[in-house]
């Protein structure tokens, strides 16, 4: 990567982190966390960042239909639905298992 | 038949129970002897302001990785000797239903652990309970039973791992035994543990499912 291309994507980088908490709130709809500063005691906290992040959700479930070859769409599909990335990873992970 | 099996996992693993029990044993001696020198040293009021003020914990450090460790070690040798040449056929085969025999090599593996924990720890209770009140032997103990919990989730882990036949499939179940097992081990103040020990056992119970997976696709003959 010459100058010319690098300091553009490092500009673009830059301010894809400055934006983050804005596009995080597309992305994902909501997190787990652990650890808090509020408190010392750990143990599994879900925070909602918004609705729109569902949208992006059901695109990824769409999409699952024609990546898994699966019986039971209804299933995986709401899991991806509920996990997205995740997920569809976890899914394309474990294979089916055939009795 | 269940006799049979026992024998079977304990000719597999005695070599390593014995190991494991000198390395518990060193580990117990050596809490004695370093809790004794810091009562000499340091002076009950000062080892006592320091464990209550400052949250010094009163065992040695490496508590926190010796109960994975064993649980690694464990299920390692005892379901490794089962998939080379696929020996596991064999043991398949026995006259009694898959299901049965796989959750009474799992029953072995987790009763032997158990029992490992539970003397070490009653060895421990006993002997700082001379040097330390109840309250502060309650959050040790509340400090450990996560790490505990950790080395019986491991050791399903490592079985989930090694009956699993095919390699890449192996490397993504290790990926994701190291993730879950990192939620046992956060660095926190003694307590913390508390409201998430439920969820950890829960973690733990589940697991026990996993290694069912690993050998049905073994039986299926997934490549």
């Amino acid at each position: 990567m010459n100058n010319k291309t690098t300091i553009p994507f490092l500009i673009l980088l830059l301010e894809t982190v400055s934006k983050w908490n804005s596009i995080s709130k597309g992305l994902f709809p909501y997190y787990l966390t652990f650890e808090s500063s509020d408190s010392d005691y750990i143990y599994p906290r879900v925070h909602f960042s918004s609705f729109y992040g569902f949208a992006v959700n059901a695109l990824f479930a769409l999409g699952g239909i024609f990546i898994l070859k699966r019986n039971r769409r209804l299933w995986n599909n709401g899991f991806i639905l509920l996990f997205r990335l995740a997920g569809l990873i976890g899914l394309l992970l474990f294979p089916e298992y055939k009795k | 038949m269940y006799k049979a099996l026992f024998y079977k996992e304990w000719a597999k693993t005695k070599r390593m129970i014995s190991l494991l029990s000198f390395v518990f044993l060193a580990f117990v001696t050596y809490a004695f002897i370093n809790t004794g020198q810091w009562f000499r040293v340091g002076g009950a009021v000062e080892v006592w302001s320091s464990v209550i003020l400052k949250d010094l914990f009163i065992l040695p450090s490496w508590i926190d990785t010796l109960p994975l460790l064993a649980g690694l070690l464990l299920g390692f040798s005892q379901f490794v000797p089962e998939m080379t040449d696929k020996r596991l056929k064999l043991t398949l085969h026995l006259p009694l239903p898959e299901f049965k025999i796989i959750a009474t090599m799992l029953a072995y593996g987790l009763f032997v652990l158990f029992l490992l924990f539970l003397a070490t720890c009653v060895i421990l209770q006993i002997g700082l309970s001379f040097y330390y009140p109840h309250e502060i032997m309650m959050s040790m103990n509340l400090k450990i039973a996560p790490w505990l919990l950790a080395g019986l989730t491991g050791y399903l882990f490592s079985a989930w791992i090694c009956l699993e036949p095919v390699w890449k499939q192996r490397v993504f179940n290790a990926l994701i035994a190291i993730c879950i097992l990192m939620l046992f081990h956060f660095e926190e103040r003694s307590g913390a543990y508390v409201p998430f020990l439920p969820w950890l056992a829960g973690f733990t119970v589940i697991s026990f499912s996993f290694p069912f997976y690993s050998a049905a696709r073994f039986k299926e003959g997934a490549q």
